[in-house]
């Protein structure tokens, strides 16, 4: 079932400019004035002058720990081992404890104060550390869902159980791709675990605001590419001759069975798809770059490389216009990446991991002017727990305080944004839900995220449900 | 200083009576509203009204801008009660106590602003705002004005307009055409027309033989005897079924974690079966709802009622939502969403949180309705909660072999666990020290653990893995944890066992805590007794560990009554034959050693005879229950014992419940509804007999529309799914009725439909244009022509897979590996009809995702029809694609005994119904003429025949990629 408001279909009709991965010319246009749509974009462009035109978000997968990163707590340090009650979000969810007691775990990395804004850091990120007269800290994070799949899917979707569009999605529907070759929305080594293709899955809205994977999260494929963009078949120009070939029939059938505008956005999609395959592998392939640079990345160097190539995509993704690049650092386990549920150490090989990658990205999109209009969005899905699950030697899952950060675009730098108790569990100054963080991101995209909605099974939806607000306060 | 003190005393009574006395003279409100415009006001304005107030928006039903507004309240109730703060929901939410009512959202308010808010109240909430303006009415359709939308009232016989068309459907279409003076286009050719027919009743194309045999057929019924073979065909079964399952969002697989659904394929056949012997829709959809609750003493429909039931149970739930009261809720409401759209047409899902905002629908109707499910758990609840299986209904004779089996598992577990008692009696003065390397799996000894708190190692009590034991020194309970975690873990699934030495001064509640894929499962262990392995060990259960997962177990002292011992925890893979062979290599030691000792006393049998019948038996438990996992399952649902009404969920919070309402239906139809009393209250099957009576106007309209839909290519209301006040109008009402009818009056035969539709020349008209006609109807809603047809993405898959020879039509049954348990990385490889390709959540083929496949998590009565590049990269690109070619290629040559051109006519028969045009000739022959294909071929001097292949392939991927192929006339 798919139903189409009036506006839509007619702005769709209007727009005459082809922009987005799949979308086609001017004669887009199908023979079905729903359904079908002539651009990347749905809404007549932005809803007012947008401060960035594309994001890249660093998923950090399975949750990093806040009280050991970025949200300096030293009561951890006076109080290590102490029990104390906690209103832990998994016990209330399961049988509405609260208060029960669980013991404070000291963090086993150092802080310290960082650049002119003076931002505590731990020894986990020494290089992004660098960087934080850049960044804005959101301290004050909170979001719904205690386990990886709701709220995973909340962070993507705004729902932790409804199929609901992706973030990516929302952003392609709203505002298009600004390279018709390439997609506009892509996700670099998704994992198929927490929501797989849901979390970048276009669900209700239609077909080419779908997210293109880019490679897997299966650690053992390195390679970043897009399916089936490499002709199967004998060489380049048989191909050509052989699309000639195509493109003659089809004109011909075109020519007997009369004008429609569907059947000609067919015949134009083949040229696309020629025109995509010939573009994309080049903007995928980093072997032109510098050395200087890889350097920069951590490209070529234990235990950098792998992040370290996602995010230098990343960069040349961003400077082919497209929309949004979500760069994950996860895995397909159920239990991803920086899930220190045990071992809290661990979180020392994930960091080391991404470390000089994020930072090799934040000053190469600096020097090269791109951090003015590109918002970089570093989190997980949720924080964790400043005290030791079960006792033992990790910490649980915390929804209900965590720390992302953001950078460029128009987002205030230098800065820190809300507080959480003292022991780093709750948010409780300037409280920042997830929708709201979400409507804040599209604002600053130029879109109302109130107004951005979409008809579907009789109501309008929208990515922050009857949730969120712009949070002001870190626009710069 | 006493004086003083007095001094200031007096002041302070005189500055009271003061203010007693202005009170006393009706000055407070003075003084009151002077506290509200100097401390409440603005603190409204800050924190308040940027959400609750008429003039931005007002949350939650709750405006805080005038008394009016919170003296009405907001969805959870009044906001204020003056005088009394602690019974004011507005102190209750800004006191942040409850985590599920805490305002403002962003940050509680400083304590200061509290003080204020509770002082106001107290003195009686002085608010002189003036109302802003009243609420808004409400935008719903009233219930006792449903009858105004012409959906919800009763379906009428319509007259056949009188005119010369032949057939009551065109009749009604030529009708309105004449009204409006749009011309209709003529009818397609013969040949256009049987591949229109194949495609649309069966999915696939036309031979070139069917073709000329039809065209041939002189004969005035040979279109109708056409239609009734091929409705007769197992094909037209599995057609009708796929577009039935778009609609049932059916799946086999969960995105959370890929769990795959190893029975769902059971309801697919289910459909495929029913429309292939075109049993009443009505009773395909009781079965749907209620089959669980019928009963029948055929044991085919027993079986069928069971599977039907699945259609309930496939939704796209996160299992892993750790609120179970709210997992359950999410759960019906996405059974209403399906039952309301698919059925109903109704979009009742809109109605969770508040009265539905545009159709008749209150929350009452919708909890009424939640109530009748909920008398049935579908879901067993853990940290990932389980869907429910039950063994199918099966023969007499199977069913008590089965229990045979059953009985004497039991049996043998008890004989088991007494052996192994009476071993362990018997070896527990020999076993007791194990050396780790003589044990199977992975073995993590004590003191390879991480320990939290103050661990004594001993040895005291000498029945141990490696090095001794720990324990807690029975001090500082809740303090102290040990954490066995292994280094490296091939994923998999293990039994995990925990090594303890028992003793009486020992815990009888030590808490174990198990982390694995699966989350986490809480034990408690009694380390008083002797572990039931070999004296040794006491198996924790079964678990699945990931790469890279989470795979550790925690051993705690918190609430422990006595000593609790932490040695060693071990992993044994599923592939070992774990017990057997774990407790051979134990039991061939004790042997041993016993044998060297004195000899057993003879009451218990000796060591060894014990031993080995132990083998016995648990070799047979093994045989016996890997027969009873051969039993055939089925999803389904269980009683619930505490099945009651349902309260009004306010605003859909599971925590926020307000009047409770009887199980029931929508009031939205007049529609009788079957007797209830207090012993049988309004339940599951009578649900299924008030949609499917007679008086029902919503269901069968629903299902005529979808047929005519599938056949037409839109349906009379082209909201398919949505019949309500915000669908759209159907284009023409009396035919719907008319269609409606019919399906009543033939026993909600799906096939009599579908062949009344088929048989008019409205559905065999061209789609070309008529200028004219364009022109006065450009979206052709009165039907002057066909709708543009194209193939659906199974439709594309079959039909190259039936061009190219591979197809197999074999139907029905489990199309996965048994082994198969989550649908990560599946590699879809087969050569079956499209409906039986598994339908993985996280594994969609590319071929599916790019060519508008339904999304098999939520309802799709009608599916997208996009145009995008990757269906242009998939069919220039994937070697399936090229495979196909070649094999159509291939064929064709051979047919044809390598004459080029014939093989070259045979294609174009196949792929398009049709010769080449001269212009498509010529194209071809440049292209022969110009293409380098010996270029390509891997031999230096490729045959003669090799480079036709080649060239022909390229021909054939070519016309598969052509509009005449993806957009049959």
């Amino acid at each position: 079932m798919f139903e189409t408001s009036d506006m839509f279909s007619r702005r769709s009709w209007l727009r005459s400019t082809a922009c987005g991965f799949g979308s086609l010319a001017a004669a887009g246009l199908s023979s079905q004035p729903k359904g079908v749509l002539a651009s990347g974009a749905s809404i007549a462009g932005p809803h007012f002058a947008p401060r960035a035109k594309r994001i890249i978000f660093l998923f950090m997968q399975g949750g990093v720990s806040q009280v050991d990163s970025f949200d300096h707590k030293p009561v951890l340090v006076q109080r290590d081992g102490e029990m104390h009650g906690f209103d832990d979000a998994r016990e209330f969810a399961r049988n509405g404890e609260l208060g029960a007691q669980q013991r404070v775990m000291n963090s086993p990395w150092k802080f310290q104060q960082y650049g002119e804004s003076g931002r505590w850091v731990s020894e986990l990120f020494p290089k992004t550390a660098a960087h934080v007269d850049d960044l804005c800290f959101v301290h004050s994070m909170h979001t719904d869902g205690v386990a990886h799949g709701p709220s995973t899917l909340f962070l993507h979707c705004g729902s932790t159980n409804f199929i609901r569009p992706s973030f990516g999605s929302w952003v392609l529907y709203g505002l298009g791709s600004e390279n018709e070759n390439l997609p506009g929305f892509v996700s670099i080594s998704p994992s198929l675990g927490n929501g797989g293709p849901r979390n970048y899955g276009n669900a209700f809205l239609p077909a080419i605001y779908q997210g293109t994977p880019i490679g897997s999260a299966n650690p053992s494929s390195k390679e970043l590419s897009i399916r089936n963009l490499t002709p199967t078949n004998g060489s380049k120009s048989s191909q050509r001759e052989q699309l000639d070939l195509l493109q003659s029939i089809n004109q011909a059938q075109l020519k007997e069975r009369g004008k429609d505008s569907e059947w000609e956005a067919v015949i134009e999609s083949y040229e696309l798809a020629w025109r995509m395959q010939s573009v994309a592998p080049s903007v995928l392939d980093l072997a032109d770059e510098s050395a200087e640079t890889l350097a920069m990345y951590g490209i070529g160097e234990d235990p950098t490389d792998n992040y370290g190539r996602k995010c230098l995509l990343a960069r040349r993704l961003c400077e082919s216009g497209v929309r949004f690049i979500q760069v994950n650092y996860g895995d397909n386990s159920a239990n991803p990446a920086w899930d220190q549920h045990s071992n809290l150490p661990k979180h020392a090989d994930h960091a080391k991991a991404v470390d000089q990658p994020i930072a090799g990205l934040l000053s190469d999109l600096k020097q090269r002017g791109l951090l003015d209009d590109t918002i970089v969005w570093w989190g997980g899905e949720f924080g964790r727990t400043p005290y030791a699950q079960k006792n033992g030697t990790g910490r649980d899952h915390n929804p209900a305080g965590f720390t992302v950060w953001l950078a460029g675009g128009g987002i205030r730098p230098g800065f820190a944004y809300g507080e959480t108790d003292e022991f780093g569990q709750k948010a409780i100054v300037d409280k920042v839900h997830m929708h709201d963080l979400h409507a804040t991101l599209l604002h600053m995209l130029g879109l109302d995220h109130e107004r951005l909605t979409y008809r579907y099974a009789g109501r309008n939806f929208r990515l922050t449900d009857v949730h969120g607000r712009v949070v002001k306060s870190i626009l710069s | 200083m006493p004086k003083l003190c007095s001094i200031r005393l007096v002041l302070v009574v005189a500055i009271l009576c003061v203010s007693s006395i202005e009170i006393a003279f009706g000055q407070a409100d003075k003084s009151n509203e002077v506290f509200f415009e100097s401390r409440i006001r603005p603190a409204l304005v800050k924190h308040c009204l940027e959400c609750h107030a008429a003039e931005t928006e007002i949350n939650g039903g709750l405006s805080l801008d005038s008394a009016a507004g919170w003296q009405r309240g907001g969805d959870t109730g009044v906001a204020i009660v003056k005088g009394k703060p602690d019974e004011s929901l507005l102190v209750k939410a800004i006191e942040y106590h409850d985590p599920q009512l805490q305002m403002p959202p962003d940050g509680k308010l400083p304590e200061k602003v509290l003080d204020d808010f509770r002082e106001w109240i107290r003195r009686g909430a002085i608010d002189p705002r003036p109302e802003v303006q009243p609420p808004k009415p409400s935008t719903a359709l009233p219930l006792e004005r449903a009858n105004e939308h012409w959906a919800y009232r009763p379906i009428v016989q319509a007259s056949i307009p009188q005119n010369d068309a032949a057939s009551p459907i065109d009749a009604f279409i030529v009708e309105k055409l004449a009204q409006s003076n749009v011309e209709p286009t003529s009818s397609v050719s013969k040949a256009v027309l049987i591949r229109r027919l194949m495609f649309d009743l069966h999915g696939l194309p036309p031979t070139p033989e069917e073709i000329e045999r039809f065209e041939s057929d002189v004969s005035l019924d040979a279109y109708e005897r056409l239609v009734d073979s091929l409705l007769s065909s197992p094909r037209f079964g599995e057609r009708m079924a796929r577009r039935w399952l778009d609609v049932s969002r059916y799946a086999e697989s969960l995105t959370l974690r890929g769990f795959v659904m190893g029975n769902a394929w059971r309801y697919r056949d289910y459909i495929i079966q029913s429309f292939a012997e075109d049993r009443p829709f009505d009773e395909m959809l009781r079965e749907q709802i209620a089959g669980d609750l019928m009963s029948s003493s055929d044991l085919q429909i027993r079986q069928r009622q069971i599977v039907a039931t699945t259609f309930l149970l496939l939704g796209n739930s996160n299992l892993e939502e750790q609120d179970k009261q709210q997992l359950e809720m999410d759960v019906i409401d996405e059974q209403l969403d399906l039952i309301g759209r698919a059925i109903l047409g109704q979009t009742i899902a809109c109605a969770r949180c508040h009265d539905h905002k545009f159709d008749p629908i209150p929350t009452h109707d919708y909890y009424a309705l939640a109530g009748v499910l909920k008398t049935h758990q579908v879901l067993d609840h853990e940290n990932v909660s389980k869907w429910i299986e039950g063994p199918l209904p099966a023969v007499k004779d199977e069913e008590d072999e089965f229990a045979e089996i059953a009985s004497h598992v039991s049996e043998l577990t008890m004989e088991i666990d007494k052996h192994r008692k009476l071993l362990t009696a018997n070896t527990k003065r020999t076993t007791p020290v194990v050396a780790v390397k003589d044990l199977l799996g992975i073995v993590i000894d004590d003191v390879q653990a991480e320990k939290i708190g103050t661990w004594q190692p001993s040895s005291h009590t000498s029945v141990y893995v490696g090095e001794g034991y720990i324990h807690d020194q029975n001090q500082e309970q809740g303090n102290k944890t040990v954490s066995f975690e292994p280094q490296r873990l091939t994923p998999g699934s293990y039994e995990l066992r925990l090594a303890y030495a028992p003793s009486d001064n020992r815990a009888t509640n030590t808490r174990v805590s198990v982390f694995s894929a699966d989350g986490e499962a809480n034990l408690t262990i009694n380390q008083q007794t002797t572990p039931p392995i070999d004296g040794l060990w006491i198996s924790l259960g079964r678990y699945r560990f990931e790469k890279d997962g989470q795979a550790f177990v925690i051993v705690s002292n918190e609430g422990a009554n006595g000593h609790v011992i932490a040695d060693a925890i071990q992993f044994l893979p599923e592939t070992t034959t774990a017990a057997t062979t774990a407790t051979e290599k134990l039991v061939g030691k004790a042997y041993k050693r016993a044998s060297k000792s004195t000899t057993k006393d003879s009451e218990s049998g000796s060591t060894t005879s014990i031993a080995s019948e132990l083998k016995i038996m648990e070799a047979t438990k093994k045989k016996q229950e890997a027969l009873l996992q051969k039993r055939p399952m089925a999803m389904t649902m269980r009683l619930r014992k505490d099945a009651s009404d349902l309260a009004i969920h306010i605003r859909g919070d599971v925590h926020n419940l307000g009047k409770v309402v009887p199980r029931g239906t929508l009031q939205l139809v007049n529609v009788p509804r079957p007797a209830e009393s207090d012993d049988k209250p309004f339940d599951r099957l009578a649900l299924a007999q008030w949609m499917t009576a007679d008086e029902q106007p919503l269901v069968a309209r629903v299902f005529a529309n979808r047929v005519w839909g599938w056949m037409m290519g839109e349906g009379i209301v082209q909201t398919v799914d949505n019949l309500g006040t915000t669908g759209e109008a159907p284009s023409h009402p009396e035919l719907l009725d008319y269609l409606a009818k019919q399906l009543l009056s033939n026993h909600w035969s799906t096939r009599r439909l579908v062949k009344e539709i088929v048989l008019s020349e409205t559905y065999q008209r061209s789609s070309a244009t008529i200028a004219t006609s364009e022109l006065a109807d450009p979206d052709n809603r009165l039907l002057w022509r066909s709708h543009r047809r194209r193939l659906d993405a199974e439709s594309i898959r079959d039909a190259m897979l039936c061009i190219s020879g591979q197809l197999n039509l074999s139907m029905y049954g489990r199309r996965m590996p048994d082994s198969l348990k989550s649908d990560y990385g599946y590699v879809h490889n087969d050569v079956c009809r499209s409906i039986y390709v598994p339908v993985l959540r996280n594994a969609v083929s590319d071929a599916f995702e790019a060519f508008d496949v339904a999304d098999p998590s939520t309802v799709v009565g009608k599916r997208n029809r996009s145009t995008i590049a990757s269906q242009a990269l998939w069919m220039m690109n994937h070697p399936w694609v090229r495979e196909q070619a070649t094999k159509t290629a291939e064929l064709l040559l051979e047919e044809s005994m390598n004459d080029f051109d014939q093989a070259l006519e045979h294609a174009s028969m196949r792929i398009l119904g049709r010769k080449l045009t001269t212009v498509e000739l010529s194209a071809i022959a440049g292209y022969v003429a110009t293409d380098d294909s010996k270029s390509r071929l891997d031999a230096d001097k490729p045959s003669i025949d090799a480079e036709r292949l080649e060239q022909l392939t390229m021909i054939v991927q070519s016309l598969f990629q052509s509009l005449d192929f993806r957009f049959p006339e």
